[in-house]
Formats: C-alpha cells, sequence, structure tokens
C-alpha cells in the first residue's frame, strides 16, 4: 500500500508547509521540495519496472531501441522540466519557471531532430 | 511475402500497444504539446522504417550518427571509449601475429642454416608452427628431393623420393630436437 503512504506524508507535508509558510516562506518551500523529490525516489523502482516492459515491447515489436530511448528521454525531461518549473512557481518565481519550462521545450526539440530527420528521409523515400 | 506482412501487422500492434502505455507516462503540463509531437513522430518512424525496408531492400537510415553528433551525453562517450579500447585490442592482436609470424619465419631460417653443413642432406624447407606462449609446437622438415634439370627429370623424381631414407629423416629429427630441447615426436620430416 504505497499509496497510503504516499498520500500521508503529502498530506502531513502540506498542513507543515500551510502552518511554516506564513512566517518563513522558504522553510515551506524547502520542505515540498523535499518531499517532492521523496515521493519521486519512492516510485523510481515502479518505473523501472514499466521501463523494462516498453524495452521489451519494443524490442518484440523491432522497433529500434534508439528511438525508445528518445521517447524516454523526452518524458524524462518533460517530468523533470515541469517539478521545478511548478517548485519555481509555487515561490512565486514565475519568470524562471517560464524559463525552465522554455529550457525543457528546447532540449526535447533538439531530442526529437534525429527522429524528425528520420521521418522526413523515410517520406522521401516513399514518394517516387 | 504473406509472412512479412503478417510480421508486419503484428509489430504493429505491439507498437499501437506500447505507444497507448506510454502516452498514460505522458506529464499534464504546458510540456504536454512538445512531447505528443515527438511522441507522433515515433509512432511514425516505428511503422514506417519495417515498411521502406521491406519495400526497398537497400535502405537502412543511419540513425545513430545524427544523434551522435547532437547529443554528447555520457552513454554516448562510455560507447567512444568502449570503441577506442575495442580498437586497441585489435591492433595489439595484429601486431601479435605479425611478431609472430617474423619468429617463426626467422627460427625456420635459423633451422635452415643449421641443417645446412651437413652436405649430405639434400635441399630443404623448414616450417615452424608456434603455439600460445610462443613457444615451439611443431616443426615440419619438408626434404626436397635433388632433381637434375636434364630432359629425365620426371623419372629422377620419382627415383629420388624413393631415396630419401629413413635414417636420414632421423638424423634430421634428432639434430634438431637435440639442439632446440624438443622431443623427436614434434618434428615431422616429410619429402615430396
Amino acid at each position: 500500500m504505497e499509496i497510503i503512504q504516499i498520500v500521508g506524508l503529502s498530506l502531513v507535508a502540506t498542513v507543515l508547509i500551510l502552518l511554516v509558510r506564513e512566517n518563513e516562506p522558504e522553510i515551506a518551500m524547502q520542505l515540498s521540495l523535499i518531499v517532492g523529490i521523496i515521493i519521486f525516489i519512492m516510485m523510481l523502482g515502479r518505473i523501472v519496472a514499466i521501463v523494462d516492459l516498453l524495452r521489451d515491447l519494443a524490442l518484440s515489436a523491432e522497433v529500434d531501441l534508439i528511438y525508445l530511448d528518445t521517447v524516454l528521454k523526452v518524458i524524462g525531461i518533460a517530468y523533470i522540466a515541469e517539478f521545478g518549473a511548478a517548485i519555481c512557481r509555487d515561490a512565486g518565481e514565475g519568470i524562471i519557471a517560464a524559463k525552465v519550462e522554455f529550457a525543457g521545450k528546447v532540449l526535447i526539440m533538439v531530442l526529437a531532430i534525429p527522429i524528425m530527420l528520420a521521418v522526413l528521409e523515410s517520406v522521401m523515400q516513399l514518394l517516387p | 511475402m504473406l509472412n512479412q506482412i503478417h510480421t508486419w501487422l503484428k509489430n504493429l500492434i505491439v507498437i499501437i500497444l506500447l505507444t497507448s502505455f506510454i502516452e498514460l507516462l505522458l506529464p499534464q503540463s504546458s510540456l504536454e504539446k512538445y512531447t505528443r509531437i515527438v511522441f507522433g513522430l515515433f509512432i511514425l518512424i516505428a511503422i514506417l522504417n519495417p515498411l521502406l525496408s521491406f519495400l526497398d531492400a537497400g535502405y537502412n537510415y543511419n540513425f545513430q550518427n545524427i544523434t551522435q553528433v547532437l547529443t554528447v551525453s555520457e552513454e554516448s562517450k562510455q560507447e567512444d571509449l568502449a570503441e577506442i579500447m575495442r580498437q586497441g585490442e585489435s591492433l595489439r592482436e595484429s601486431n601479435q601475429k605479425l611478431l609472430q609470424e617474423d619468429y617463426e619465419a626467422k627460427v625456420a631460417r635459423q633451422m635452415e642454416a643449421l641443417l645446412s653443413f651437413d652436405d649430405s642432406l639434400p635441399p630443404l624447407a623448414t616450417k615452424v608452427n608456434l603455439g600460445a606462449d610462443n613457444e615451439i609446437k611443431q616443426i615440419v622438415v619438408q626434404l626436397e628431393p635433388e632433381v637434375e634439370k636434364s630432359e629425365a627429370a620426371k623419372v629422377n623424381t620419382t627415383a629420388a623420393e624413393e631415396d630419401i631414407p629413413g635414417e636420414l629423416k632421423d638424423r634430421v629429427k634428432e639434430r634438431l630436437a637435440n639442439f632446440y630441447g624438443l622431443s623427436t615426436n614434434q618434428i615431422s620430416v616429410q619429402s615430396n
């Protein structure tokens, strides 16, 4: 029953943060950061299982693993950028949050370039 | 033909399953639009690639090159290192092989020189096989019968073949074995 642990942890953290935020907002921010990281680490083992499954599926479908790696990296970048941006926004720094999201977008697009080129090449091959 | 379509369809089903699974993983944020684009491209390439390689047998898009140019990630560095290590290993092996061949040729020449002191021996050629630790494993001595280069060469050859006596072979064997500290059954003397 990991979900109960996680919900319990986040409820306790939320109450604490609400209490602390009035007087010391920076402590509240650190608290939410730490709780986020703890939840992420708790989920890491499960994520490995999912990635393994995806890998097996891709192998059985004869998809090149490089493509799948790219997709997984994109998902990872999206999650991490979102995590960082949410914390920045929570702390009232909307500008930095926007920049973090911008960086995430650029990195995702860079990762997408090889796939895009491959698709382009394939389509060019299909055309007479 | 039917078989290939069958495997392609099967792969398609797995890809669709896979994509629906990954879609669950997508985070709900402003980045969702972007992840979706990459994701669509991935599905496209996964469907297109087998089809293309089926239509055009020579088609093989080199994806690795572009990714390596674009992303200098940790793993690609490790791959490079592994590649360099592999190259070094093969270089070392080829060097080792060259050295061994050189050594074999030199030892063979030395043996020929040693045996040439004996005037009663016919001209000969030696071949040395080295073992894994560069020790002499086997020596093959080829005795060439003396052929008089005359019109009757053929007749003489057949005569000479029978002429090499066992005693001569034993002498060659014993001499080489004594000189190199080998046992006589490591040395074989042949005549042709």
